[in-house]
């Protein structure tokens, strides 16, 4: 149990330091560096992963760990943009579009979890990352993406410096297996005539959003984008078993718990079996869900940037 | 059947971005120029798939997402079709291409007239031969009685039933060509070019066509189906100095989505 009283468990709660953070990033705005932004594609078991990458446009960030933003599903590395742009002032941030989605190729059959972080990790040391390249990288995911995540941690530890997980979907497998029935299936695209209507007038002329139409109109196109198979990574979620992995992290992690998800708890649990991990820190963040990465990514920012770049 | 390498990358242009799609026979050699495709609006390169698979038994194959369409950047402001061309101009130049390395253009609707002013945009001697089809080439009168009749926008946003019946028109009654999963694709890829897909059609009716026409000095094959762009097409042949027409009646609008391995075979011989 050596391993165990090396764990240093911190909490923050963001709320309390909110109005010292907003200057903080307001003064950042008010210097803010240009940052470059583009698309690339990366090699992997499956064909290629699509990705979305920016860095100060006049190449400070060098210095720095590259970002990495792992998505959920069914969304595409774009889903961070906002946050991106603002994270990519000081450093490389990626974000990839996992196999399957966005512009990536499709797996030729359902993925396990095992292979979507293989083939992501592939991705990577094709980029040069890795022991035997430029070196580890820092990581965030979102839902699917912690999952990505663990598997790549497991897979590849050389890639991995640091982990940043938002919303882990960590639930008991009793609860997963019920969870897979709702969530894992295919969706009647093209068996019930209506569907792709209503879903675009839910997901966009209805919805209770604070997001503008024009960018709830991208997040559908990249659900649509992944097609038929767009349950695929919900199936990986819940056919996964995350207790060998999560207690396999050896890392610094950040644990963000985002007090409006419904992942709020899992995420907690999570956390409890990160035994092995070098450090694992809390940050709630009170009011806040997954609509705050375009919202108020400057928040997001706040609570992650110092974790990162702690010595 | 030879094998296929298939892949995607980028080009820079002058407004960001160009998304390709790729490919060639796996066991690169020494083949004919490169040809690279344009395609109509609002669709993407990927319109192409078939067609490509099958030209590029012999050949590379460059199948470009106009800017503003499938993966490719969009203008910041709306454009004309000589901005449409400067910028793929701009992507086949940084992608090596020029009087040393020449290329060969096809385009079909927009995307002939994406192909003409890209031709025109490139140093002489760049682009050796052109394969235009579905020419939308007419009259002043006609051509602005036709823009008159576009909309500003596509109303994606603003009508909320618009999403769901194209989608059932397009996608699941097959008005559209191809199969359903191809059909399902080009409309997410119409929807990915928003309202401001609408750009496409209007660079088309605000193109001087006569003048861009008449500029072409390379051969030119205009292939014509049956459809609303046949006598176009035809009265392009007339304008161009170095045309030749053929006719493929029995195929429909999308007849290379329809019967790529036919059309293919025309463009080869052309080609050769």
């Amino acid at each position: 149990m050596g391993h165990v009283s090396t764990v240093q468990r911190r909490y923050v709660l963001m709320g309390g330091t909110a109005v010292t953070l907003t200057g903080t990033i307001r003064r950042a705005r008010a210097a803010a560096t240009p940052v470059r932004r583009w698309k690339d594609y990366a090699d992997c078991r499956f064909g290629q992963i699509h990705l979305v990458s920016a860095e100060p446009a006049d190449g400070s960030g060098k210095g720095k760990v590259p970002l990495v933003c792992l998505h959920q599903s069914p969304t595409s590395g774009d889903y961070y943009r906002e946050f991106q742009m603002l994270m990519a002032q000081d450093r490389l941030v990626i974000c990839p579009d996992t196999p399957g989605y966005g512009g990536s190729d499709h797996p030729p059959s359902l993925p396990t979890m095992a292979e979507l972080g293989g083939a992501m990790a592939e991705a990577f040391v094709d980029l040069g990352y890795g022991k035997a390249g430029k070196g580890p990288l820092d990581w965030l995911g979102f839902h699917t993406g912690n999952y990505v995540l663990t598997e790549i941690v497991a897979q590849r530890p050389d890639l991995v410096r640091r982990l940043v997980m938002p919303s882990i979907p960590y639930y008991p497998a009793a609860e997963r297996d019920a969870k897979r029935e709702q969530y894992a299936k295919p969706r009647p695209y093209f068996t019930d005539p209506d569907y792709v209507g209503r879903s675009f007038k839910d997901a966009v002329i209805h919805a209770d959003s604070p997001l503008p139409k024009d960018r709830l109109l991208e997040f559908f196109v990249e659900r649509l984008r992944a097609g038929p198979e767009s349950w695929w990574g919900f199936d990986a979620v819940f056919r996964y078993d995350a207790d060998p992995a999560l207690a396999g992290i050896t890392q610094d992690v950040l644990l963000l718990i985002m007090e409006l998800e419904t992942l709020a708890q899992p995420t907690r649990n999570a956390g409890k079996l990160m035994s092995r991990a070098r450090s694992v820190s809390y940050v709630e963040l009170p009011g806040m869900n997954g609509t705050n990465w375009q919202t108020t990514p400057d928040r997001l920012v706040a609570a992650i940037k110092p974790f990162l770049d702690k010595s | 059947m030879a094998d296929i390498k298939k892949w995607r990358h980028y080009a820079d242009g002058r407004f960001g971005q160009v998304h390709v799609v790729s490919a060639r026979p796996e066991k690169k050699a020494d083949g004919p120029p490169p040809l690279a495709c344009f395609h109509p609006s609002p669709t993407s390169g990927d319109i192409y798939r078939d067609l490509q698979f099958n030209l590029a038994r012999d050949r590379l194959i460059h199948c470009f997402d106009t800017p503003g369409f499938g993966g490719s950047d969009a203008p910041p402001r709306k454009p004309a079709m000589a901005d449409y061309g400067a910028a793929l101009a701009d992507a086949l130049q940084n992608l090596g291409y020029g009087p040393e390395r020449p290329i060969d253009l096809f385009g079909f609707h927009t995307g002939s007239l994406v192909a003409v002013e890209t031709a025109l945009h490139l140093p002489e001697m760049t682009v050796r031969r052109m394969v235009l089809s579905g020419v939308p080439h007419y009259a002043p009168e006609e051509r602005a009685k036709q823009r008159a009749a576009l909309p500003d926008v596509y109303p994606i946003l603003s009508d909320p039933d618009y999403a769901g019946t194209t989608y059932k028109r397009l996608v699941l009654e097959g008005k559209d060509a191809g199969e359903l999963e191809q059909r399902y694709y080009r409309f997410v890829n119409r929807l990915r070019a928003g309202p401001r897909g609408a750009w496409g059609a209007q660079a088309v009716f605000e193109m001087d066509t006569a003048a861009a026409l008449a500029r072409l000095v390379m051969p030119v094959l205009l292939i014509a189906f049956n459809e609303m762009m046949l006598q176009p097409t035809r009265d392009a042949a007339a304008v161009i100095r170095n045309a030749r027409l053929v006719e493929m009646l029995d195929l429909p609008m999308f007849g290379f989505i329809t019967a790529p391995d036919r059309v293919a075979d025309t463009i080869r011989n052309f080609l050769a």
